[in-house]
């Protein structure tokens, strides 16, 4: 059995080489063109290609979206636009318009296609008409249930990518034009403006239903922590966190997490920790649920005041190297810390463990009470050895 | 000279209809939605029988995305209706064109894009797959139209009157938000109002929670290019009183432009790019 892929978003550069050192198989990118999320910064073409080569060096693969749904104008240099990426060895491209799947081929373009979720794939007709067409894997619909799922791979046999973590749409994908209709940002070409975290006021007839509550259709996010066994079980493909436009924080959090819990299934050593689920609650600063996979979402899974996040200042800094002639650590910071704080340092592959500062250092190696200026160095003593790239965050765990 | 296409009307209207329209578009319940007269399957061959007496096309419409345990019933269906006396099926699943092709039918396929028909390439891409007929998306202008129809040459129609669907959730927005404010839902119909824009959209509850313009699009300023141009347009009565709904076919019949009337996109383009806000 093949292992189950993990696979990231990439918001650019920083953030995919991040993604890897947390532990994802496979990352999904934009280019400048052509991808949803046009509000992002996305990828030269350029930057692709190193991204492809860093992924390649370490045995990783690198997807490309080309997602949008294209209007007849934009059209123009797509032909070019995927030539670059087969000669940059792009391991896929994931589409929703359909047409490009003849474009491939009557350009003889050897790219890999992945069907996006834009396409909102639900059921099993639907993805036997797509591997008809050459499509090696489908990005389910992220309302598909785990019958759905489980009944799509068996009858037809094809490759299955599904969300397991992060933001939800209200509307199925692909078929909400909300933003479009509210604000003239078209949805279905990256510049959706989250219609769905809105608040509206609800009326029958003239009649406004309730002053206390506005209504709002803002769902939950998703988290299929505990489901991340039956995926695997049920012959998934990849599992897919969202949020190209996420920090790297968040990024390496998810993925230290979801890693760990697929590396201890394929060892044996599987064991749903409640620590975990923690990890993941403090970080989303949203509430996540499952969603559709055990059963449809109800009045639970969305919010109904807009916005319910809290920004949280968890993240204290990135470690930069450790000193071990000094048992030091150097840190480049994010949020304020002090003395006399306990800290929780993690990495990839490695046990997170907590820390009371009991000093700190300034660049110029005089002593301070607290690390009060994002991205200065300090340096805090730890007789146990951290690895560059290690990151640290308030300690919330009871250890 | 374009074809003019309306939902179904009620049973004791149809006669009203047939002067202005070349066909209808029917819902099937539990497989169809937007429609003001959404039928049982029971009903379907009676209306067949009538509407064929004046000649016109009735293409069954498949309109939702369908989940995979409604696969083997929707199978059956259409399995059933193929054999009926009518000039094609319209879709917006991808499955239900897969299923139409592996039964090898025969009538016209047309495809109810919704919101993603918005160019010549997906058009010919799904014209070598079988499809006949093209419904394009709303959100796109008519110069977009037009462009499309001369880069395609393909059986091209747009949607020129009516509310317009913004977007579907298949959760029960509705439902889930009086259950919250613990308030009984007495409705399936509301309305929503912006609190910036203080604009209003509709919202429907039905298998799916539906958003739709509480304006109605009506373009019948362009009709007189399009019409010349294009295949066939749809005029969609859903939520629309059939009086009101049977003044507007006139006005398309006559051409009479009435003013200032809410055009959608068809004279306003969307933007995504970071360039265009500038």
């Amino acid at each position: 059995m093949n292992k189950i892929e993990l696979l990231a978003p990439a918001g650019d550069l920083e953030r995919l080489k991040w993604a890897f050192r947390y532990g994802a198989d496979a990352v999904y990118l934009g280019g400048e063109k052509f991808s949803l999320r046009s509000m992002a910064k996305n990828f030269t073409l350029d930057e692709i290609k190193e991204g492809v080569e860093f992924a390649h060096n370490l045995n990783k693969k690198v997807y490309v979206t080309v997602n949008i749904v294209f209007h007849e104008d934009d059209i123009e240099d797509l032909v070019d636009y995927l030539k670059k990426l087969e000669e940059y060895k792009v391991d896929a491209i994931i589409a929703s318009d359909m047409f490009i799947l003849d474009l491939l081929k009557e350009n003889n373009i050897n790219l890999e296609f992945h069907l996006s979720t834009q396409s909102s794939c639900l059921n099993k007709e639907s993805a036997s008409f797509f591997k008809k067409e050459g499509v090696k894997r489908v990005v389910l619909a992220r309302e598909c249930s785990k019958n759905d799922i489980v009944d799509i791979i068996k009858s037809t046999g094809i490759d299955t990518e599904v969300f397991i973590h992060g933001a939800m749409c209200m509307g199925y994908s692909g078929r909400c034009a909300l933003s479009n209709y509210m604000t003239n940002r078209d949805s279905n070409r990256g510049a959706c403006a989250q219609i769905c975290r809105w608040v509206f006021d609800l009326y029958d007839e003239k009649e406004k239903i309730n002053d206390k509550t506005d209504f709002s259709f803002s769902p939950k996010d998703l988290s299929m922590l505990k489901f991340i066994p039956d995926l695997i079980e049920i012959g998934v493909t990849s599992l897919k966190i969202e949020g190209r436009m996420k920090s790297i924080y968040y990024l390496a959090t998810l993925l230290s997490v979801y890693r760990k819990v697929i590396d201890d299934y394929y060892a044996g050593n599987y064991e749903y920790n409640k620590e975990d689920e923690l990890i993941l609650e403090r970080v989303a600063n949203r509430d996540s649920l499952p969603q559709y996979f055990d059963k449809k979402p109800g009045v639970n899974e969305q919010y109904y005041i807009g916005r319910e996040e809290n920004s949280n200042q968890d993240f204290l800094g990135v470690v930069l190297e450790y000193d071990s002639t000094n048992k030091e650590i150097v840190i480049e910071q994010r949020n304020f810390f002090k003395v006399g704080d306990t800290i929780n340092i993690f990495g990839p592959n490695k046990k997170s463990f907590n820390l009371e500062v009991k000093y700190i250092k300034n660049e110029d190696g005089e002593l301070v009470d607290a690390a009060r200026h994002a991205q200065e160095i300090i340096r805090i003593p730890s007789d146990i050895e951290v690895s560059k790239y290690d990151l640290i965050r308030v300690s919330f765990l009871n250890r | 000279m374009s074809k003019i296409y309306v939902p179904l009307p009620k049973k004791e209207d149809l006669n009203l209809f047939f002067n202005y329209v070349d066909g209808f578009f029917i819902g099937i319940k539990d497989y169809s939605y937007g429609f003001n007269n959404i039928i049982d399957i029971n009903e379907l061959k009676d209306y067949i029988d009538l509407i064929k007496e004046s000649n016109k096309e009735i293409f069954i419409t498949f309109n939702r995305l369908y989940y995979n345990s409604e696969i083997e019933g929707l199978k059956a269906l259409i399995k059933s209706i193929i054999e009926l006396d009518i000039t094609g099926i319209s879709f917006s699943d991808i499955g239900v064109l897969n299923i139409l092709n592996d039964l090898e039918y025969k009538g016209d396929i047309l495809w109810y894009s919704n919101h993603i028909g918005t160019n010549s390439k997906t058009i010919n891409f799904l014209s070598k797959r079988n499809v006949d007929l093209f419904l394009l998306s709303n959100e796109i202008t008519k110069d977009e139209i037009i462009k499309i129809k001369k880069n395609s040459n393909k059986i091209i129609g747009c949607t020129l009157y009516g509310h317009l669907n913004m977007a579907t959730s298949s959760r029960k927005l509705l439902t889930n938000y009086f259950s919250y404010i613990n308030k009984s839902k007495e409705k399936d119909t509301y309305t929503i109002k912006d609190k910036i824009k203080d604009k209003e959209y509709i919202i429907t509850e039905g298998f799916n929670s539906d958003f739709y313009t509480k304006d109605i699009l009506n373009g019948i300023k362009y009709y007189n290019e399009l019409k010349n141009i294009i295949d066939f347009i749809y005029l969609d009565d859903y939520m629309i009183d059939t009086n009101e709904f049977l003044n507007v076919l006139d006005s398309f019949k006559n051409n009479t432009v009435t003013g200032d009337e809410y055009t959608g996109f068809l004279d306003k383009k969307t933007v995504y790019k970071v360039e265009d806000y500038e």
